[in-house]
């Protein structure tokens, strides 16, 4: 067990894992650098439990391998890797006391009394729980119960710390609230996080960079804005940002952008569009849902759903035709069957010219 | 009206219940308590009040000492060995194998099956020459055995079959409770470091201290209750060497007819099993954990 202050890397080399007949993951590949705060987003069923459950030894795989800090450990228990973890369901052990969950894995690796009684106040006063420590998990809120996890998963200073879905049990406001502590808990402490969750928001706002997974693979790797700002795939593309981006045929754009193939794909978010009597893209309003601040209205255009957040004050109803428009640096354009993001000069040159 | 109506409602779904209860459980109760101060009416004599004289007799009584001894020794011999080999059971089929249901109905099969059936089985192990034990041991060369007809053997004989019964029994509570803790409780120990035996010792055996004190209580009960076999194996002998307190109280009352001693000796045991079982009660509830 390496008690370093730093983090320590995690590398997975073509893991495959196959649960009877459906494959979980295939051959996924991925580099977590030291120190770094990595968070593994998708929809569920995509396999991002899976990969963390491998990375902490708690399941084996099929093929592959697994490096942490530049060993090996595909084959080793989770105690040899050197990680601890946080559960979605916390894992506390109701029968003991607070006190006694954090410092479970201390009491196990046998050290003494003295400086497990001092590490324990250090993580108490940490993360405010000096006045509960003697209380059983029942006894606590789930907040409270939050925290005890983070502290046991802490008080073992290990390079490592996994977290399973950790916030999805709580409640908004108290959501945001432990979003900003564990970012805090891990700058001041330095150690390799892997953050497995659903929800884009925490991905985004926590991690340095996002592990976009769907369907066993990885659909791109990059830190929060470039996720958002070149979406690699189209899957990214509308798994990122809410409400989701548009996909829109050629055909969207009038006869402008002239014998386009069937599989591309022009990538514009709601936001981004704007009313304009010069604009592209004619569009009728199906829906209408004020937000406020915007209107999510919904629109079909050449046949296809889009949507577009357009100010507040503006009413539409259903059935008005509107012409849009968007910046030229604000589209995106895809390959459905090659599966990726294109970046063809002479398309964006013509995308601009035909926008202007 | 409606709060006269309920109240008559509720006495009404009871009263079916409680009549029963009350004319085979607390009025016997009752009656032989009242019946263990008088003597056994006898042909013309009628029973006359006599007292604590049955309870002077009990304890100058041999036989009660002895079956009592029995009982003790039954009871400490037969409750943590079933209890442990229950709970080692239930370990081994709540894991992933390939025929674990058939593992778990094999282990499950002695409790369906009523005493007497089973101590006829055990029966055919037993009997001397031509049991399924001497067999074995005559292939290996051991000599004949007779466990049931030695006043040392009996009542270790009789234990044995109580343990086999009981234990898949008790394995089925404890693998219920084995089953609602969460895997991520063992997977948490796991990553914080610990093996399986600290695993069993700091998580498991804990969390299922409930089940424990359940089961403890159902065993000492059960081994002052549990006499069926006693008639099939061994008939309480040789010599009271397998008797235990309930068949001696069955043959003190419908074999000598001695009735009045009879409920003498049951009050006894009533007391001696309300004292244990509130006993057991103090001495593990602060260390139960209740979720």
């Amino acid at each position: 067990m390496a008690d370093t202050k730093g983090g320590q890397s995690v590398v997975l080399e073509n893991l495959r894992k196959v649960w009877g007949q459906t494959v979980s993951l295939d051959n996924l590949s991925l580099e977590i650098p030291a120190g770094s705060f990595t968070a593994v987003l998708g929809p569920s069923g995509c396999g991002k439990s899976t990969t963390l459950r491998i990375i902490a030894g708690l399941e084996p795989v099929n093929a592959g391998r697994v490096l942490i800090g530049g060993r090996d450990v595909t084959q080793k228990s989770p105690a040899q890797r050197g990680l601890s973890m946080v559960f979605q369901s916390y894992a506390l052990f109701p029968h003991l006391t607070v006190a006694e969950n954090i410092v479970f894995g201390l009491k196990v690796a046998g050290l003494p009394r003295r400086e497990r009684a001092s590490r324990l106040a250090d993580v108490a006063d940490l993360l405010e729980l000096s006045p509960y420590l003697h209380r059983k998990p029942a006894a606590l809120s789930g907040g409270q119960q939050q925290r005890v996890a983070l502290g046991r998963a802490v008080i073992s200073r290990r390079p490592i710390c996994l977290m399973d879905e950790p916030l999805s049990n709580l409640d908004a406001r108290l959501r945001d609230e432990m979003r900003r502590e564990i970012r805090r808990l891990q700058q001041a402490l330095g150690f390799t996080m892997v953050y497995v969750t659903h929800d884009q928001t925490e991905a985004i706002t926590m991690a340095d960079h996002v592990v976009l997974m769907n369907q066993g693979r990885i659909e791109q790797v990059a830190a929060p804005q470039e996720i958002y700002q070149a979406p690699a795939t189209p899957f990214v593309a509308r798994f990122i940002g809410t409400p989701p981006m548009n996909l829109l045929p050629a055909a969207a754009f009038g006869t402008a952008l002239g014998q386009a193939p069937d599989s591309l794909r022009i990538g514009v978010r709601p936001e981004v569009l704007f009313e304009d009597p010069q604009g592209q893209i004619e569009a009728r309003v199906q829906a209408v849902e004020f937000l406020g601040s915007d209107t999510l209205v919904e629109l079909t255009c050449a046949g296809t759903p889009m949507l577009a957040k357009l100010p507040g004050a503006r009413r539409f109803a259903p059935g008005d035709l509107l012409r849009l428009a968007v910046a030229p640096a604000d589209l995106h354009a895809f390959d459905l069957i090659e599966n990726r993001r294109l970046e063809d000069p002479t398309l964006a040159a013509r995308l601009a010219e035909v926008m202007t | 009206m409606l709060r006269t109506r309920g109240w008559i409602h509720a006495w009404l779904l009871l009263s079916p219940a409680f009549v029963f209860l009350i004319a085979f459980t607390h009025y016997p109760a009752l009656t032989t308590l009242w019946n263990s101060f008088f003597t056994t009416p006898r042909g013309r004599r009628p029973r006359r009040w006599a007292g604590l004289d049955n309870y002077d007799t009990l304890i100058a009584d041999p036989v009660f000492w002895k079956v009592l001894g029995n009982n003790l020794i039954y009871a400490l011999g037969t409750i943590p060995l079933s209890i442990v080999i229950a709970l080692a059971m239930a370990l081994w089929v709540n894991r992933q194998f390939t025929g674990r249901s058939f593992v778990r109905m094999a282990y499950f099969t002695p409790t369906v099956l009523p005493m007497i059936a089973v101590a006829n089985i055990w029966m055919f192990f037993y009997t001397p020459g031509f049991g399924l034990i001497d067999q074995i041991g005559s292939a290996l060369g051991f000599g004949q055995t007779n466990i049931l007809g030695s006043a040392d053997s009996a009542l270790y004989g009789v234990m044995a079959v109580t343990i086999w019964k009981e234990a898949g029994f008790f394995m089925i509570f404890y693998l219920a409770a084995l089953q609602t803790i969460p895997v991520s409780l063992t997977e948490a120990a796991r990553i914080e470091g610990a093996g399986s035996w600290t695993i069993l010792r700091r998580v498991t055996l804990p969390l299922l201290m409930p089940t424990t004190l359940f089961v403890s209580i159902n065993a000492v009960v059960n081994s002052f209750r549990m006499v069926d076999h006693i008639f099939i194996l061994t008939g309480g002998g040789p010599d009271n060497a397998s008797s235990l307190l309930l068949f001696y109280i069955y043959e003190v009352a419908f074999r000598f007819w001695d009735t009045a001693y009879a409920a003498t000796l049951t009050v006894v045991v009533l007391i001696f099993l309300m004292g244990l079982a509130i006993g057991q009660f103090f001495l593990f509830d602060r260390k139960v954990h209740y979720r």
